[in-house]
């Protein structure tokens, strides 16, 4: 059974169909790109499935799970990280906790718990140890303490990567990650996005432009144009697709 | 940042400085007369209050003009309860503080839908209510002339005389220094208020440092972030409100037993005002910036000429701006800024900033 799967989803704003009907699946363990000209429906997709975007139609099961079915802020606790494309970070707070904002979903510790301060001290101890892992695993130890704010750009997309990875995901969705980032950039993104899904046991799902690195890491090729999906198969099939090559060069090619 | 961090030498610093505050304020009172400790007292309810608007508003994000209204609940079912019902202080405590929890989860849940400018015209609307409602309900709250020694209408003579005296004897029975203490009423009121004061102080702390308090800064500056986190945005807001609001009225509480009287004129939008003052200015994303906040308002009355009262309110107005303007921050966004200039030099030519890789002590900027 596929872990992820979107069957038929739509979604409106106004008159503009953002989302036509649009389904896939994605099997546990894979990387699977969901590219597609600007527009076609990519962060709307995963605005749906952080239930921030309410579809009128369709369905996405999670795991089995009807993501539909829970409150956005259930959706992490599923097992569903995510970042966005433009940057979501707290600058109120720093680094560090940013990242451990990453794991609220699958920790405990309620109001009375936090007010009273003593029964969390050494959960909150080993929450940020393991902040800081995540931190040093992606280079950023050194800013752990820094306000999430005024840093490079590509630094705080990496922040963004570290808060999604502390809430241990099972299926971790990338909006753009390349974007902004340096050619060198990019290239140590693919290896990272690579080597965790290796070490965690990752499924990826990834909104990306940057061809070179879509081609280079995923297994599973999604390709959508205005709401829809127009293609889905291995890199090397989609990327000989004929409704593929018109889409992204235009009609004369 | 509990625990991992109490060996951090700033930190050790902090406590000390928190034990010297402590040891001080212990002190004080032995040697001042009683207006002057009851002066502090009255610093305390206001640092009260403005830290429960501190949590709201500084690290939550969410907006009231109308904390005013829930200090008011509070003074009100503490006298009423006291005088009318000869409960405790402490039942009237308790149960001014469930009332105004359960008010502030109330006017919260609108709170969900409406933000910024809607929430802080609701709220404004609750602290315009408050004091026409206490008219209104004048059988049970004394109306206009509030909870003093005058009876109500419609009273026999007998009736006039035993309402009379029983009020007398209830205020100048109010909140007594029991005797073991062998201290004055106003000081053993002034060590009350410092015990609560440091309860308070302590839980807010604790609550903003926890896994809660990360998540009700992320609401604040980042909705969106907070809830694909899996904060539960909304039940955070509203368990905020009925909290920030139950704080509130245990100002009003400490109110109610230092000034033994309550009456409509005290609640109105002025003291909203002057509690959101007293956050903003000290700090509001703080827990130590009410507190100072606190002091400076209720001592800026005692620097200003007793003819130039009356224009307080247009001194506050000012300073509101003024703060605003010149550091958003306040009293603690100052410190925090020279704080972080500090380092900044300290560390030139050093590594990136914050600390090293291979020591993660990490400082976390909502400190004060």
């Amino acid at each position: 059974m596929a872990l992820l799967e979107v069957d038929d989803v739509g979604v409106r704003f106004g008159g503009v169909v953002a989302l036509d009907g649009l389904g896939f699946a994605i099997e546990e363990g894979e990387i699977c790109a969901l590219i597609g000209p600007n527009g076609a429906g990519k962060t709307t997709l995963f605005n749906v499935i952080s239930r921030l975007y309410e579809p009128s139609h369709g369905s996405v099961t999670f795991a089995g799970e009807d993501l539909l079915a829970l409150a956005p802020h259930e959706i992490a606790g599923t097992g569903i990280a995510r970042t966005f494309q433009n940057l979501a970070l707290v600058p109120g707070l720093s680094v560090v906790d940013n990242v451990m904002i990453g794991a609220h979903a699958r920790t405990s510790g309620g109001f009375l718990a936090g007010a009273l301060g003593i029964p969390v001290r050494t959960r909150e101890r080993a929450l940020r140890a393991d902040a800081m892992e995540v931190l040093d695993r992606l280079g950023l130890a050194p800013v752990a303490a820094h306000p999430a704010v005024g840093l490079p750009y590509g630094t705080l997309k990496r922040i963004e990567l570290a808060r999604a990875l502390a809430a241990r995901p099972r299926l971790l969705m990338l909006d753009e990650p390349a974007s902004g980032l340096t050619h060198e950039e990019v290239g140590e993104l693919g290896a990272t996005v690579v080597g965790l899904r290796d070490d965690f046991g990752l499924t990826v799902l990834l909104v990306e432009h940057h061809m070179g690195m879509v081609m280079g890491i995923s297994e599973h090729v999604v390709v959508m144009e205005f709401g829809q999906k127009i293609a889905d198969g291995t890199p090397e099939e989609v990327s000989r697709d004929p409704k593929v090559i018109q889409a992204y060069l235009g009609g004369g090619a | 940042m509990s625990g991992a961090v109490s060996a951090a030498p700033g930190n050790r610093w902090r406590w000390a400085l928190f034990a010297l505050v402590v040891v001080v304020a212990l002190v004080l009172p032995q040697s001042l007369a009683p207006e002057a400790v009851n002066r502090l007292s009255e610093v305390m309810w206001v640092a009260v209050a403005a830290l429960g608007l501190a949590l709201l508003t500084g690290f939550n994000g969410q907006i009231s003009l109308g904390h005013g209204a829930f200090l008011g609940l509070g003074a009100y079912i503490t006298m009423i309860l006291t005088v009318d019902y000869n409960q405790s202080f402490v039942v009237a405590g308790l149960v001014a503080l469930l009332a105004a929890f359960l008010l502030g989860v109330a006017v919260g849940l609108p709170a969900l839908r409406i933000t910024g400018v809607y929430q802080a015209l609701v709220t404004l609307g609750l602290a315009t209510l408050f004091p026409q409602l206490v008219i209104r309900l004048g059988d049970i709250t004394g109306g206009s002339v509030g909870r003093q020694l005058l009876p109500r209408e419609g009273y026999g003579d007998t009736a006039l005389l035993e309402e009379v005296g029983r009020r007398r004897f209830l205020s100048q029975a109010g909140f007594r220094a029991p005797a073991w203490t062998g201290l004055a009423d106003d000081q053993w009121r002034y060590y009350v208020f410092l015990v609560l004061a440091i309860v308070v102080f302590l839980l807010v702390r604790n609550l903003t440092r926890s896994r809660v308090g990360r998540g009700l800064v992320a609401i604040r500056d980042n909705e969106t972030a907070a809830e694909v986190a899996g904060v539960s945005v909304d039940r955070y807001k509203v368990v905020t409100f009925g909290l920030s609001a139950a704080i509130a009225a245990l100002g009003g509480w400490m109110f109610a037993v230092l000034n033994n009287q309550v009456s409509p004129t005290s609640f109105t939008i002025a003291l909203s005002i002057t509690l959101l003052v007293a956050a903003v200015l000290g700090g509001a994303a703080s827990i130590v910036g009410p507190v100072l906040g606190a002091m400076v308002v209720v001592l800026l009355r005692e620097v200003v000429p007793a003819e130039s009262q009356r224009y307080s309110q247009v001194i506050f107005g000012i300073v509101l701006i003024v703060v605003m303007l010149v550091a958003p921050g306040g009293i603690v966004g100052i410190y925090r800024k020279v704080e972080a200039w500090a380092r900044r030099r300290r560390s030139t030519g050093g590594p990136a900033p914050g600390t090293t890789p291979d020591q993660p002590k990490p400082t976390q900027p909502q400190e004060a």
